[in-house]
C-alpha cells in the first residue's frame, strides 16, 4: 500500500498500472492526476492517464475503486 | 478541465481538447504540415518508413488519408526494416502486418541478415560495436531505407518535434554542424539523385501528442521500447528535455522554432552535397566506402 504524503479529508484505494514497469498496486490515495504523477515520480510530459478505460487529463480527480493506468509516450529506440 | 471547444471533458490540459477535437487538431497540423512545407503532392508515389510503433503507424495512416482526400493518383508503400533484435522486432512487425492487412497498405521487408549477413543482436555482442550499437543500428537503417525507396517520388519517417528537439540539443551538444544542417522537416532533392527526398509530417506533434493519437485510434495495443535504447545518448538527452519541458512548458517548439529560424533556415544551400557512390555496394558515400559497408568490413577484420 503507497500512501500519499499531503492531508486528504477522504482516502480513497485505486488499483494503478505502470506500463513502462509493467507492474501493477494498490494504493490509498487523494489528490488529482498531476499529484499522483508527482508521488509516483512520473513526468507528465513522458506518460499518459487512463482511468476506467478512458484517456484523462491530469487534473482529473480519482474515486474509491477506479483503475488507473500511466501509459507510456516513449517507445521504439 | 472542458474542452476548448465544446462541453466534453479535455484528454490533453495544453491544448485542452477532448477526444473528438484532439484528433481533429492532430490530424488538422500533420496536413498543414504536408502543405506548408509542399511534402508530398497528390500524385507522389510515398514510401513510408515504418516500424510498427506509434510514429510510423499514424504517420502511415495520415499519409494515405492525405493522398486518398486529394484523389491525385499517389499511392503509399510501408518499408520496414527488421535489425535481428531478439524479443523485440518481432512483436512490432507481427502489429505492423496487421494494420496493413487492416487498412490495405503493401509491406515490404528489409532485414540486416539478408543485406549485411548480421543482426544487431550479434553487432551488440561484438566488442567493436559493443556499447554503441544505436549509432551503427542507424547507419544500417539509413541504408536499407535509402534501397528501399529507389523509384518512390518521397520517403516518409514517423520523426516526431521530441526526437527532432533531441537531435537539434545533441548536435549543439557534440558540435555536429553538418548533420544539424540535414535536419528539418524536408530534405533537399539531392542533385545526383543518390537520395529520394525525405519528408516528416509529424515534425510539430509532441511524443505525447502522437502517443494519444495512436491510442485514441486504437492504433496500439502493448509498450515496446528497444533493449538497447537505455545505455543511448538520446535516451539522456530526452529524459533531460522531458523535465525541462514539465518546468517550462513550450521549451521543445520553441527550441524547434529557433533551429527553423537559424540553423535550418536554407540550411539546403549550406550543406555540403553527397554526389560520390560506396566501391563496394554503390550506395552513396562519403568517400570510396559508405557507413554500412565499413562497418562490416570492421566485423570481418
Amino acid at each position: 500500500m503507497y500512501v500519499a504524503r499531503h492531508a486528504c479529508e477522504s482516502v480513497i484505494v485505486m488499483k494503478v498500472f505502470i506500463e513502462r514497469e509493467n507492474a501493477s498496486r494498490v494504493m490509498k490515495f487523494c489528490g488529482s492526476g498531476a499529484e499522483l504523477l508527482l508521488f509516483l515520480k512520473q513526468n507528465p510530459e513522458s506518460v499518459i492517464l487512463v482511468k476506467n478505460g478512458e484517456v484523462v487529463a491530469e487534473d482529473e480527480l480519482f474515486s474509491d475503486g477506479d483503475n488507473v493506468k500511466i501509459l507510456s509516450v516513449v517507445s521504439g529506440g | 478541465m472542458r474542452c476548448g471547444a465544446c462541453t466534453n471533458n479535455a484528454v490533453l490540459l495544453n491544448p485542452a481538447y477532448c477526444k473528438s477535437h484532439f484528433v481533429k487538431y492532430f490530424e488538422d497540423k500533420v496536413f498543414d504540415t504536408i502543405k506548408r512545407f509542399r511534402m508530398i503532392t497528390p500524385s507522389d508515389r510515398v514510401c513510408v518508413a515504418v516500424s510498427g510503433g506509434k510514429d510510423s503507424l499514424s504517420v502511415l495512416y495520415l499519409v494515405k488519408k492525405f493522398l486518398d482526400a486529394k484523389k491525385g493518383g499517389g499511392s503509399v508503400v510501408a518499408l520496414a526494416i527488421n535489425e535481428g533484435i531478439e524479443g523485440y522486432r518481432q512483436k512490432t512487425l507481427d502489429d505492423l502486418k496487421l494494420f496493413c492487412s487492416q487498412q490495405k497498405i503493401e509491406l515490404r521487408l528489409l532485414s540486416y541478415k539478408e543485406e549485411f549477413g548480421t543482426t544487431l543482436d550479434y553487432l551488440v555482442q561484438q566488442k567493436k560495436i559493443a556499447g554503441k550499437p544505436c549509432g551503427a543500428c542507424g547507419t544500417f537503417r539509413r541504408s536499407l531505407l535509402n534501397r528501399g525507396s529507389k523509384g518512390f517520388d518521397k520517403l516518409v519517417t514517423g520523426h516526431n518535434m521530441d526526437d527532432e528537439v533531441q537531435a537539434i540539443m545533441m548536435n549543439i551538444f557534440r558540435h555536429h554542424l553538418e548533420l544539424a544542417l540535414r535536419s528539418g522537416p524536408k530534405t533537399p532533392q539531392n542533385p545526383a539523385g543518390l537520395f529520394v527526398q525525405r519528408v516528416k509530417p509529424l515534425y510539430f506533434c509532441s511524443e505525447k501528442e502522437v502517443r494519444l493519437y495512436a491510442h485514441l485510434q486504437g492504433f496500439l495495443t502493448t509498450f515496446t521500447e528497444c533493449p538497447n535504447a537505455a545505455v543511448s545518448f538520446r535516451a539522456s538527452v530526452r529524459d533531460f528535455i522531458n523535465e525541462y519541458e514539465a518546468k517550462c512548458p513550450g521549451t521543445k517548439s520553441m527550441i524547434v522554432q529557433w533551429f527553423l529560424d537559424t540553423i535550418g533556415k536554407d540550411s539546403s544551400k549550406k550543406r555540403s552535397v553527397i554526389s560520390s557512390v560506396c566501391l563496394a555496394c554503390g550506395e552513396p558515400a562519403v568517400g570510396t566506402r559508405c557507413g554500412s559497408c565499413t562497418i562490416v568490413e570492421q566485423l570481418r577484420a
